[in-house]
């Protein structure tokens, strides 16, 4: 059998989506299973079952994985320990000494590596690289006895200043690896090599902490799959968006943190691509968060860093996705001054909103979109024993409305408002902040409960259009299929900009590209071919934020890197800071391995015909019920159109049509929505 | 300001109130990606808020407390002096505390009108400490002053730039008052930018409301707040009570500063009386009317529910008296640049004293108080560079239910400052620290103990210009509440072109060789008896080196086997 599927999996917290694609055929198949943490491994195979694509002829297996990010959020990781330079044994605990909450005295942090597990020995390099104390290697040897000898199953080296001289950490490696009972030793400046002791420190001691963990789980899953036939190598997603093997993920397990939401952001990308919109933002809501991206000329945005939890910041190119915690289970408030308030508590899936029937007593956003007519009462996905519509709508009454002195319709409306706000004040944030304005974007929708609020939320924001995918629920899954192999490179330059000599720059360059090329040759997996892409961090002379931007390598020129720099900063900020002297604060080279596209219109929808309402029920909107038509989204054929108000209901989500609004179906299958003034 | 009769759109006025937090964010946001000074691009040593058209601070989400809580009186002031005379494009800048409605002087605010149809209807500020402003002593921190004449320039309610144009003839006064201009151009470029930002988005939020429901829905926002903090404060029970804090220094001489609090609960009203603090005193610890305000305001926002909006509508039903002519409210040209930090410090400590007496279950346990100073000299650049050694700073207090945090800085910004890496410190000045590590058995102890101290190094290998700005030493300064134990006092020691340590002077400005600097940094106070910790977290502790196994024992009452380490 010749291998032609594609397969992406996403892992999440209560749902394996699994998505199965033939390209050759134009065949595919979608399944969602409960996931299985205790081994997510089981829930893979389950769902893979599911989708009924032969084993023997996959030919990409593309796996998105929340393991390591839910492993540091519940610091449930392995235990680690830190070799540190004498007199820093405590920076990763002390921090930037910020505090998780201003005013109030609450919030706490507990270190990912107890403070006993730290240990120091003598060494020290200056800031220009130079050796100032030697390294003493009996006291490493002794320090990775002494870890090894207390339970350590991970070991971190991490020296200040690696950055400009790894000598002393490579040294110390090699000694503490001697001795060291297994593989897992991370070395700070291999996982970063960049300036910034905390934030370097902290990204190494994430990839010890999530390590063994994931090479634990890739090793079982990439076994099952093997046993069963499967002829190619595992890969998983990054928080960049690209793939790597697992192996490589099992080595450099830190790039695997935010991966899922990374995959549904460079769907989100790519589906805008071909539906013809470059500037999307991407709008994920499930259960209990909104994971928002800004995709400006269909590229996601990178941000250099990402506090995984509070005081661990991960600092690895990713997808810059801005979380808040907003979804379907958020509950809604009246505080003792009598103003309405939704979140940031949340009922989750347990016990969940009230209409789940699984004990939750607190109104939620679901509770509200379900007395409003926009949910279906008899069919919520995963929910067994649903409570009926009037009970809902009493607790709305009793616990928001007699407050507000609203009936039940008003207070669920009430609360859809400002979930609404909320979640829209993410996308300012995330927009306007990059000097962008939300009115020059589309709406992605997805998640479970995207599609539900992307109609008011666009027409919140003034955004003209809105689009919702093939399958909202399974977005990540369909990223993992698209992703390519991606491989991240930065060197610490630290100099005044116009000091530098472009030969030197383009040395280092080029060492990245052909790292990055010889570790995708090594992986094996088909690529259709290799793009490099360089890129340089600049500042002007005291700052510290640093603005990316590319360059051109072979032919580094530092004045013409210069003169771009300025004009994208006026561009930007309005300021000129042309007399300010502008350094060069790191050098940075992406290597990508393009895999084989798959095309968007595989998706298209096979109906035909004019689609018959499903059913018809009232439904509120801005305080007004009107008698709405329930259309199943896969009666909707290609090029057909639709005025709002209406439902569309699917597997996975619901999509609420607002009056004023119009629905088209596109060529792939995809809702587009224009918002319309009046909505 | 006041909500007209009936205005009742609660789902309306809890969206206004979020946007107009998201407006001061994107302020904060702006300024720290264009400003110059590490101060603000690493440290955030600056806020931003938003005004209401009479004066009273709307929304003050970015920033750091002290700055914010008195913002009102820059803006109040800016109306005093020029009402009738603002226009759209106008930016005042303002510095001086006893005329303009500053804080103290290194803390410059811009203050731009927002208007809307020609009408004014806010105000845009920011409020950031710039890196010097001439004065006796480079950093701007002063310490030998004995008038407010030796702390810099003191700039009255100025108008920076008119109709959008910048005058430059002022431009080039303020630099020249500076010995750090580039520095200056730079961050000041950066607070206009980010006051257009904010005005722009202040007056397309107030556009779309339109000016009637815009007038309604910023009062409302400051009447929800007052419904809000007197909701809490009727909890309390009616009474009086009396906080005690204060400082054993001025500056020059060793001797007691007590700044003293009565607390009058009444209904839903505190009175904070400062009647029987000390007369103001000869060095830069004294504190002007504005920076007092912000400190009470402080010491009630980090009490009471932290969920309760922070606005000068908070605050009605808060009553200040502070005397004239004492530390908490000194007549000219006393000096008070030490003032965000002492008394700031010792003025929440004594409310928060006097407030846990009235609800006990929500005392807050004393924070450590700073030693650390700054030094400044050339850098290799041949600029003036100006280094806070604030890597050395204390732990703070604990609550119910929870530990201090380790060294977290000073404690005027609760938090809200953070510290830059090391690494960026040793490649920007010609210093090296060789220690920053947790100080074992300085947590204050109790059921919920104190943050630990730190243990402080570091070699400046160039000559420098010190100024001693040290509290937290001797005695102990972060005091325990119901039960619990003060956090150990610190130590502060330095060594001069490579002679013997000695101990450092408490306060005063010292042109210095190359130095070493050591500091122990005070401990925060712990919460309930001790011998009520929990046993595991106390093998934690001791597991960690936080506490030895002595004062386990001792103090903790753990037995002695049990704290061996497994």
């Amino acid at each position: 059998m010749t291998p032609t599927w594609q397969i992406g999996v996403d892992v999440g917290g209560t749902f394996t989506d699994i998505l199965a694609v033939d390209p050759s055929t134009g065949a595919w198949r979608v399944a969602k299973v409960p996931s299985t943490p205790d081994d997510q491994s089981r829930g893979v195979i389950e769902g893979l079952a599911r989708v009924d694509a032969p084993l023997a002829g996959i030919a990409g297996f593309v796996h998105g994985t929340t393991v390591g990010t839910n492993a540091v959020l519940e610091r449930k990781g392995t235990r680690c320990g830190l070799i540190t330079t004498m007199g820093f044994r405590d920076m990763l605990e002390l921090g930037r000494r910020t505090r998780p909450n201003a005013y109030g005295m609450t919030g706490s942090f507990e270190a990912i590596i107890p403070r006993e597990m730290r240990l120091e020995v003598p060494e020290r390099m200056g800031a220009a690289g130079q050796v100032l104390v030697p390294l003493d290697e009996d006291a490493v040897r002794r320090a990775a006895l002494a870890l090894a000898e207390a339970g350590a199953e991970a070991l971190v080296i991490h020296f200040l200043h690696a950055y400009a001289n790894p000598a002393h950490e490579l040294r110390a490696a090699e000694i503490a690896r001697a001795v060291w009972p297994n593989h897992y030793v991370t070395i700070g400046h291999d996982i970063l090599r960049e300036v910034r002791e905390f934030e370097r420190g902290s990204t190494a001691a994430v990839n010890a902490y999530i390590q063994p963990l994931m090479a634990r789980y890739l090793s079982r899953l990439s076994d099952a799959l093997a046993r069963q036939g499967m002829p190619r190598t595992l890969l998983v997603m990054q928080g960049n968006a690209g793939t790597m093997t697992a192996r490589g993920a099992s080595e450099h397990a830190a790039q695997t943190v935010m991966s899922g939401p990374a995959a549904g952001a460079l769907a989100a990308a790519r589906i805008g691509i071909e539906a013809g919109m470059r500037n999307i933002i991407g709008c994920d809501m499930g259960g209990t968060s909104f994971d928002v991206t800004l995709i400006k000329d269909g590229q996601p945005a990178i941000s250099a860093e990402k506090d995984v939890a509070y005081g661990v910041p991960v600092r690895v190119p990713m997808i810059d996705i801005h979380t808040i915690g907003a979804g379907g289970g958020s509950i809604a408030r009246v505080n003792e001054a009598g103003i309405l308030q939704v979140g940031p508590q949340s009922a989750g899936s347990r016990p969940g909103p009230i209409c789940y029937g699984r004990g939750g007593t607190e109104p939620t956003v679901t509770d509200a979109n379900l007395v409003l007519g926009r949910l279906d009462p008899g069919s919520m996905p995963g929910v067994e024993s649903p409570v009926p519509v009037e009970q809902v709508k009493a607790a709305i009454r009793e616990k928001i409305g007699s407050k507000l002195g609203l009936d039940a319709i008003a207070a669920a409306s009430a609360i859809i408002a400002v979930a609404t706000n909320h979640l829209a004040s993410a996308i300012r944030l995330v927009s306007i902040e990059r000097g962008e304005d939300p009115r020059d974007y589309a709406l992605f929708a997805f998640g479970g409960a995207g599609p539900l609020h992307a109609t008011a939320l666009a027409a919140e924001l003034g955004v003209p259009q809105v689009l919702v995918p093939r399958f909202p629920g399974a977005t990540s899954a369909l990223g993992c299929i698209l992703a390519d192999l991606r491989h991240d490179y930065v060197r610490t330059i630290g100099r005044p900009l116009l000091e530098v000599e472009g030969a030197a720059m383009d040395a280092i360059l080029a060492e990245h590209a052909a790292e990055g090329r010889r570790q995708i040759e090594a992986e094996g997996v088909p690529i259709e071919g290799i793009v490099v892409v360089h890129e340089a961090d600049l500042l002007f002379r005291g700052q510290s934020h640093v603005f990316r931007m590319p360059v051109a390598s072979p032919g580094f020129d530092p004045a013409v890197v210069l003169r771009d720099f300025a004009a994208r900063y006026k561009a930007r900020f309005d300021i000129e800071l042309g007399e300010m002297r502008s350094i060069i604060a790191n050098l940075r080279t992406t290597v990508l391995g393009t895999r084989r596209k798959v095309p968007m219109a595989l998706f298209a929808p096979e109906a035909s015909g004019t689609p018959v309402p499903r059913a018809r029920r009232p439904v509120h909107f801005r305080g007004v019920a009107h008698d709405t038509p329930i259309y199943r989204r896969e009666a909707l054929p290609v090029g057909f159109e639709l005025p709002g108000p209406a439902i569309i209901e699917q597997m996975d989500a619901t999509t609420v049509l607002d009056p004023g609004a119009m629905l088209r179906v596109d060529a792939a299958g995809n809702l587009i929505i224009a918002v319309g003034v009046s909505a | 300001m006041s909500a007209p009769e009936g205005f009742a759109d609660p789902v309306l006025l809890a969206i206004v109130q979020k946007q107009l937090d998201h407006i001061s964010k994107q302020m904060g946001w702006v300024m720290t990606r264009t400003a110059r000074s590490p101060i603000f691009s690493q440290s955030h040593d600056f806020s931003c808020f938003l005004g209401s058209r009479d004066g009273e601070v709307l929304a003050q989400a970015d920033g750091i407390p002290i700055h914010t809580g008195g913002g009102g009186f820059a803006i109040r002031a800016v109306l005093r002096d020029f009402a009738g005379d603002m226009a759209d494009g106008d930016v005042f800048i303002l510095s001086d505390p006893y005329v303009a409605g500053g804080n103290h002087l290194p803390d410059w605010t811009l203050v731009r009108p927002v208007f809307l149809h020609g009408a004014l209807v806010a105000f845009v500020c920011n409020r950031a400490h710039q890196s010097d402003i001439g004065g006796g002593a480079a950093g701007t921190y002063n310490s030998a002053a004995t008038e407010i004449f030796h702390e810099g320039i003191r700039l009255p309610v100025l108008k920076l730039m008119e109709r959008g144009t910048l005058r430059r003839d002022l431009w080039r006064l303020l630099l020249l008052n500076t010995r750090c201009p580039e520095l200056m151009e730079g961050d000041l470029s950066a607070m206009l930018g980010s006051c257009k930002v904010g005005a722009e988005r202040l007056a397309s939020l107030l556009e779309e409301l339109g000016a009637e429901r815009a007038e309604a829905c910023l009062a409302a926002v400051l009447d929800h707040a007052d419904r809000r903090l007197r909701a809490a404060i009727a909890a309390l029970p009616d009474g009086e009570w009396v906080g005690l804090d204060g400082s054993d220094t001025d500056c020059f001489e060793t001797r007691d500063i007590p700044v003293k609090v009565t607390l009058t609960k009444r209904g839903e009203t505190l009175r904070f009386d400062f009647t029987g603090t000390a007369p103001q005193i000869k060095g830069f610890k004294n504190s002007g009317i504005a920076n007092t305000y912000s400190a009470v305001y402080m010491a009630i926002s980090s009490f009471f529910d932290p969920a309760i909006p922070r606005n000068e509508g908070t605050y009605r039903c808060v009553e200040v008296i502070a005397p004239e002519g004492t530390v908490v409210n000194p007549r000219p040209p006393a000096p008070m640049t030490m003032n965000t930090v002492y008394p700031a410090a010792d003025i929440v400590h004594a409310c928060w004293k006097a407030l846990a007496q009235a609800m006990p279950e929500r005392a807050c346990a004393g924070w450590g108080k700073t030693s650390y100073g700054i030094s400044s000299g050339p850098d290799e650049h041949g600029s003036v560079f100006v280094m806070y050694h604030w890597h050395g700073s204390p732990g703070t207090g604990a609550v119910l239910g929870r530990d201090g945090f380790h060294s977290m800085g000073q404690f005027t910004t609760l938090g809200g400052l953070s510290l830059p890496n090391v690494e960026v410190y040793e490649s920007l000045y010609p210093v090296r620290v060789t220690q920053q590590e947790i100080r074992p058995d300085s947590a204050g102890p109790g059921e919920y103990r104190g943050g630990a101290g730190v243990d402080y190094a570091c070699e400046i290998f160039v000559p420098t210009e010190h100024s001693y700005r040290a509290e937290g030493l001797g005695r102990p300064t972060g005091f325990g509440v119901n039960g619990g134990d003060f956090g150990a006092g610190g130590s502060f020691e330095i060594s001069i072109d490579g002679g013997p340590w000695h101990v450092a002077p408490r306060y005063g400005v010292e042109r210095c060789g190359p130095m070493r600097i050591r500091i122990a940094s005070a401990g925060g106070g712990g919460y309930g008896d001790p011998r009520r910790r929990d046993p595991a977290a106390v093998r934690r502790d001791v597991a960690d080196g936080i506490i030895s196994e002595a004062a386990a024992q001792r103090i903790y009452g753990l037995a002695a086997e049990s704290s061996a380490r497994s």
